[in-house]
């Protein structure tokens, strides 16, 4: 399945689910922060040389490295 | 007195919010410095604290932990009249996360709530209006709307403020609201699309300028401009500060040592206050043109940016993005920077930080690296003045901080005992909105930092300059340095700095600094001013020029300032933050003996 990672820069997605190996207290935050399943979210930039990815979700904008980025799982909308 | 709490998400405009309501007179707790500090200021007869901002009550790095753990204090204290959670308008749904759980904790301690709901002038500036009598209903605690930037509604609000703190009549009701924690989110996000603007409103702006900022070409040279700036700026634009308080301290002392006429009253003023306290205070002005340039980053919003753009070559190091914040700050102190550490999510990454922040030179280094750079590399200019070659060797300088720092966080992280156990937590990081910086609060910050570093060093430095004037002017009167009591202790350790190549006076200022390293450069201004009574004290350089100090030792002493640990106050923060008493005495002796090692290889092989 394809991941938050994988996403090209522009493009919009949703969210298919979370890890659910993750330690409890990450997948909470990502929840809270509004990385639900079924949420739309959109990459606006790749960082440099494999950096952390930049997302909009929910009324913010966030940057997760390729570790965490991977844990989230999408499917085109 | 009664307190009133003020709380929210990070970049909400909470603490400008605070300003306004307590005005500039306000007191910091701990150090000022990124994220950490914990302000309080005066309003109406209650004591407003300012609290760190946090995401959410559920906490993943060390500064929020702290940040929840002092509101749980907070709440169960009488004194608390009030709870004012301010929110983002623009940002509804993540201010509304965080402000829904600290509603229900403030029910579940009988405290009154209020919110503030904050920058509703850059709502109305995309056309969005919320209605705050329908989200006041709904929310069952009153709501605000204010913009701490134009003064909008801020009347209001704080007469709002005196009338719900005295009545505590805004104790939330949410029972009949919302049942457990899980409806509280899913609460946050009904409220926010029925109220919100949209996202791709508000994020266009931001967005367009990322990607620029964030860009793989333009963003590294933007970020490598941002740092050039800052570390040049350093020393050009605090030159002509610097020079004016030279000549003032000079003036000061040419009149008053000529109205005391010649003796030992008049040999103490001229070599122990002004020659010992004075070449330091000439330094003040760079920490506070650090200070400003690292202000003038927070507060726009590019530092977040720039710990993006670090996080992957960082990684390489064993090191966070995050890392970058601290490290960056260490370059005015490294306590408050110990500090900002907390808000590295893992704790391994955390312990490595903070162990080589005190490789950062830090302004207290300023000093030292100024005089050493005067007596050896000339004051030549170019492209007009824009860059001069003192300042690329003060950049030398701190890169090779930096660079120590990098491979010894390269050492650590391959070290399994460095917290072995935590579990390691990822990076995610906000980025905020671009915003342009109030000048009000950033200048405040800026004279304090000058105030704290005087405060915090000077009594130590005037102390010294004293012991030092008193055993090298006795018992010969000043006239021979070297048969003073002061140069008997400096001959019995001369041996310690004969592979440095230095005399005594240098050995002793070297140890003495482990006080301070600023205690180095008003030391020897005490013992250069026993020696040459008649010379001006702004002349320090130019004795160490005429004494004709060594190229390789003084180049060995600017290594060993470099990378030796020598602050008291470093190595209490590091002993506190890390809970680890041998971790730090072996980093202080390790640091001490590469440094001793550094400047002893520097000076055979140069000479």
């Amino acid at each position: 399945m394809k991941t938050l990672w994988d996403m090209p820069r522009g493009q919009t997605a949703e969210i298919a689910a979370i890890t659910q190996t993750l330690p409890q207290q990450i997948q909470q935050r990502l929840f809270e922060m509004g990385f639900e399943p079924g949420r739309a979210l959109t990459c606006v930039q790749r960082g440099p040389f494999s950096g952390p990815v930049v997302v909009t979700v929910a009324d913010c904008v966030y940057s997760l490295e390729q570790a965490i980025a991977r844990e989230i799982h999408i499917r085109s909308s | 007195m009664k307190r009133i709490i003020l709380v929210g998400k990070p970049n909400s405009g909470k603490t400008l919010l605070f300003n306004q309501l307590t005005g500039l007179k306000q007191k910091v707790a701990n150090f000022p410095g990124v994220t950490v500090e914990l302000k309080s200021g005066q309003f109406a007869g209650y004591q407003v604290v300012d609290f760190p901002g946090a995401y959410s009550l559920h906490t993943l790095s060390k500064d929020e932990q702290i940040a929840v753990e002092k509101l749980h204090e907070a709440l169960l204290d009488d004194n608390t009249a009030l709870i004012v959670c301010n929110l983002d308008a623009t940002r509804l749904e993540s201010s509304l996360v965080f402000g829904l759980q600290v509603q229900r904790l403030a029910k579940q301690h009988n405290k009154a709530l209020i919110f503030a709901l904050n920058m509703i002038d850059e709502l109305g500036r995309f056309g969005h209006h919320i209605d705050t009598a329908a989200l006041s209903k709904q929310l069952g605690s009153p709501v605000y709307a204010i913009s701490a930037r134009t003064l909008e509604g801020i009347a209001e609000f704080k007469t709002a403020l005196q009338q719900d703190a005295a009545a505590a009549s805004a104790i939330p009701e949410l029972s009949d609201l919302r049942p457990d924690a899980a409806s509280d989110l899913k609460q946050a996000r009904q409220l926010a699309a029925e109220h919100g603007i949209k996202d791709t409103v508000v994020l266009k702006n931001q967005n367009r300028i990322d990607s620029f900022m964030l860009n793989s070409i333009s963003g590294s040279v933007m970020f490598l401009l941002v740092m050039f700036f800052l570390f040049q700026s350093i020393f050009t634009f605090a030159t002509p500060l610097m020079d004016a308080v030279e000549s003032i301290i000079a003036y000061i002392a040419e009149v008053l040592t000529e109205a005391l006429g010649p003796g030992v009253i008049h040999d103490f003023i001229n070599d122990a206050v002004f020659g010992g306290l004075g070449s330091f205070l000439v330094f003040v002005p760079q920490i506070m043109v650090l200070t400003l340039i690292i202000g003038l980053l927070e507060d726009s919003g590019y530092l977040a940016r720039a710990a993006l753009i670090c996080h992957r070559p960082l990684s390489y190091f064993g090191l966070s993005g995050r890392s970058f914040i601290p490290y960056l700050s260490a370059h005015a102190c490294a306590i408050p920077a110990i500090m900002a550490a907390r808000t590295i999510e893992s704790p391994r990454k955390r312990l490595i930080t903070m162990l080589t922040i005190p490789l950062m030179s830090c302004s207290a280094r300023l000093p030292v690296y100024a005089l050493l750079i005067a007596v050896f590399i000339p004051d030549i200019q170019y492209l007009g003045g824009l860059v001069n070659l003192q300042g690329i060797a003060f950049f030398a300088l701190y890169f090779m901080g930096i660079l120590t720092a990098l491979m010894i966080s390269l050492l650590l992280s391959r070290s399994d005992k460095i917290e072995p156990t935590a579990t390691d937590m990822p990076f995610i990081l906000e980025l905020p909105t671009y915003r342009l910086p109030h000048w009000k609060p950033l200048l405040q910050r800026v004279l304090q930092s000058g105030k704290h570093f005087i405060y915090r060093a000077g009594p130590v430095i005037f102390m010294v300059s004293v012991v030092i004037w008193v055993l090298s002017y006795f018992p010969a009167g000043g006239d021979d340095l070297a048969h003073s009591y002061l140069g008997t202790i400096g001959h019995f350790i001369e041996p310690i700095f004969e592979p440095l190549g230095l005399d005594w006076r240098y050995g002793v200022a070297i140890l003495l600094s482990f006080l301070a390293r600023e205690v180095f450069v008003g030391a020897l201004g005490t013992l250069f001013g026993v020696s040459n009574a008649d010379e001006n004290v702004a002349g320090l350089a130019e004795n160490i020029q005429q004494d004709g100090l060594a190229l390789g030792a003084g180049l060995g002493i600017l290594l060993f300032y470099v990378v030796a640990l020598q602050c008291v106050a470093t190595v209490a923060t590091l002993k506190a933050e890390t809970g680890n008493n041998k971790l730090v005495i072996g980093v202080v002796v390790a640091y001490g003996l590469l440094a001793y090692l550094l400047a002893a290889i520097t000076y055979n092989l140069i000479g």
